[in-house]
């Protein structure tokens, strides 16, 4: 479990987030909902060490900031919104995800092939592993990534806005895959600013206002509180007749 | 073997007996004042005059050794840079590192005592001094590839400007003034070799420890970061590794250019190449290169003699703008 205690984070001594405290547990999808800009994009990069941060974090009892990046690689994945369409094989990438576990001389080992194809299958790339990344439709690029974070073997998964660039049918693939690894004990944290997908597919939700992060609440518990989800996010949700997600925006 | 694996490693299957030749042709060209098979007569043990003998153990067999190692060294310098700036115009030469290198082995000739560990340090430092020159200047300006070279420019300039100063106030500080400034590997001494050798060795074998993480440059600092890698450090630790390189070679050949650009990018025709696999093609075609060009300007003109740096920049100023046509100098440093 990652539990975070007075954290706040942010750029050049400016703190862009802050959060009293939160628990991300295995087996449980967390959404983190807020506007752009509220930060929390900057909370899941001060999670990877890419900015340093204040306060507390532990991961499963140890300090988030006594571990080497390697060390906390093979605990917690990180995949970042913008992902570059390089030239390069799916499965070189999926390949990438074994780094922080490679042996000094860096070459992958039978376990490790066996970690990446699993990854490959499980994302259903495996058939098409020798496309190039840069010539994958926007959802399969999505997926390539994820392919390379699942090879890596964390308990953990920080995964920021993973759908919000896909249409909705890749939407819908990518979060029930995401449910299905909650299932098998992974922790995963998502960010979103998609109300009605983030109510039905997490099982719990913390909302941003500028930079300060509410409590957690279950996610069933979200439509109730109308007046602070219009407050943070502009609108509210109401349940709806029919649909695939059980809520509607409401203005 | 399959059709695919020779065709993925056309790079290094072509490199191997590239570089037999280019060996060969080094060692073993004739000019004037001696035979091809005079030469080959000494090393296949029919002997021959004292004369020959010294040619080929004093002359020949060192400067071969220097041009095959300039050549390594110098190309995977820039593919290091090249990939630590994800810019595929950097190079030791256009960064000023080179002249960085080659600034501080005249300052340090005019200061301490000709000691050949001291002119390899003081290449070392003055190379790096660049590269960093060149990273501030860059962070502040911002990362794009045009601000990297443009900077990269700016430092050169001073560096020259630094090496030109030295050489109109002390002419005595360099022995081959055209050959400094150009590159080239005539009047190469024995005692010159081992220490820069031995450097160029540790740099390559860093850079095969250093290949797999930046491998990972290309994905995104943030990306690389989440995956386990340290990326500041990483591609701190990737430029001095390149300026390591740069500066053993600057020790030998003088301000070489073009190598470290006209090799990487060659190599980068072949997709889907590992960066220790290109490491490993730096070795057979910069060391081809730089014997190829080093045998053609010394046989040519016999018996006058041309820097091989000469014929490098004839060959890598075009190859530069075809480069710079070809992939654009606008971007960031990461999409």
């Amino acid at each position: 479990m990652i539990e975070l205690e007075n954290f706040s984070a942010g750029y050049g001594g400016e703190v862009k987030i802050r959060v009293e405290t939160m628990v991300i547990r295995p087996g449980r999808v967390m959404g983190i909902l807020g506007r752009n800009g509220s930060g929390k994009s900057t909370l899941l990069r001060a999670l990877t060490g890419i900015l340093p941060y204040g306060g507390t974090a532990r991961l499963d009892g140890t300090d988030l900031s006594s571990l080497s990046s390697a060390e906390r690689a093979k605990r917690l994945a990180f995949l970042p919104q913008q992902l570059s369409p390089v030239r390069m094989e799916i499965g070189t990438l999926a390949a990438h995800g074994r780094f922080a576990r490679l042996p000094f001389s860096k070459v992958l080992g039978e376990a490790d092939r066996e970690a990446v194809r699993k990854a490959l299958v499980r994302t259903g790339l495996w058939e098409v592993r020798h496309r190039k990344v840069d010539e994958l439709s926007g959802g399969e690029k999505q997926r390539a990534y994820l392919a390379m974070v699942l090879a890596q073997d964390a308990p953990y998964l920080l995964l920021d806005e993973p759908a919000s660039s896909l249409d909705i049918a890749c939407q819908i693939e990518i979060m029930d895959l995401l449910r299905d690894l909650a299932r098998e004990g992974k922790g995963i944290l998502i960010t979103s600013h998609d109300l009605p997908q983030t109510a039905a597919c997490c099982d719990s939700v913390c909302l941003i206002d500028r930079g300060l992060a509410d409590p957690v609440v279950p996610a069933s518990d979200l439509a109730g509180n109308r007046d602070r989800l219009r407050q943070v996010m502009g609108v509210s949700l109401v349940p709806a007749e029919k649909g695939i997600y059980p809520y509607v925006l409401d203005g | 073997m399959s059709w695919n694996f020779w065709k993925n490693n056309r790079f290094i299957a072509g490199g191997v007996p590239l570089l037999a030749a280019a060996l060969a042709a080094s060692l073993f060209a004739g000019n004037g004042a001696v035979s091809s098979s005079q030469l080959w007569g000494l090393v296949t043990g029919r002997g021959g005059p004292d004369a020959i003998r010294v040619i080929f153990y004093q002359i020949r067999l060192p400067r071969t050794a220097a041009c095959f190692l300039c050549g390594s060294g110098l190309s995977a310098a820039g593919l290091l840079l090249q990939e630590a700036l994800s810019n595929p115009l950097a190079s030791p030469g256009i960064m000023g590192i080179n002249s960085g290198a080659g600034f501080f082995v005249l300052l340090a000739g005019l200061l301490f005592p000709p000691i050949y560990l001291l002119r390899n340090a003081a290449a070392f430092a003055g190379a790096l001094f660049s590269a960093v020159l060149v990273y501030l200047i860059a962070d502040r300006a911002g990362m794009s590839r045009a601000v990297i070279v443009l900077s990269g420019v700016a430092v050169s300039s001073l560096m020259t400007a630094g090496t030109n100063t030295i050489m109109t106030l002390r002419p005595e500080s360099v022995s081959d003034k055209v050959g400094f400034s150009m590159g080239s590997l005539a009047g190469i001494d024995v005692r010159q070799i081992p220490v820069p050798a031995l450097l160029i060795g540790v740099g390559i074998l860093a850079a095969f420890l250093l290949a797999p993480g930046i491998e990972l440059f290309v994905l995104g600092d943030e990306t690389a970061q989440g995956l386990g890698l340290s990326v500041k450090r990483h591609r701190k630790l990737t430029v001095a590794c390149a300026a390591l390189l740069s500066a053993a070679c600057v020790c030998l050949c003088g301000l070489l250019g073009f190598v470290g650009l006209i090799v990487p990018n060659t190599l980068r025709l072949s997709e889907g190449m590992s960066i220790r696999k290109k490491l490993l093609g730096c070795v057979l075609w910069g060391g081809s290169l730089v014997l190829f060009c080093d045998t053609l300007m010394r046989t040519l003109f016999y018996p006058y003699e041309l820097p091989a740096g000469l014929l490098l920049s004839l060959v890598g100023t075009p190859f530069f703008i075809f480069v710079l046509m070809r992939r654009g100098i606008r971007g960031r440093r990461h999409d």
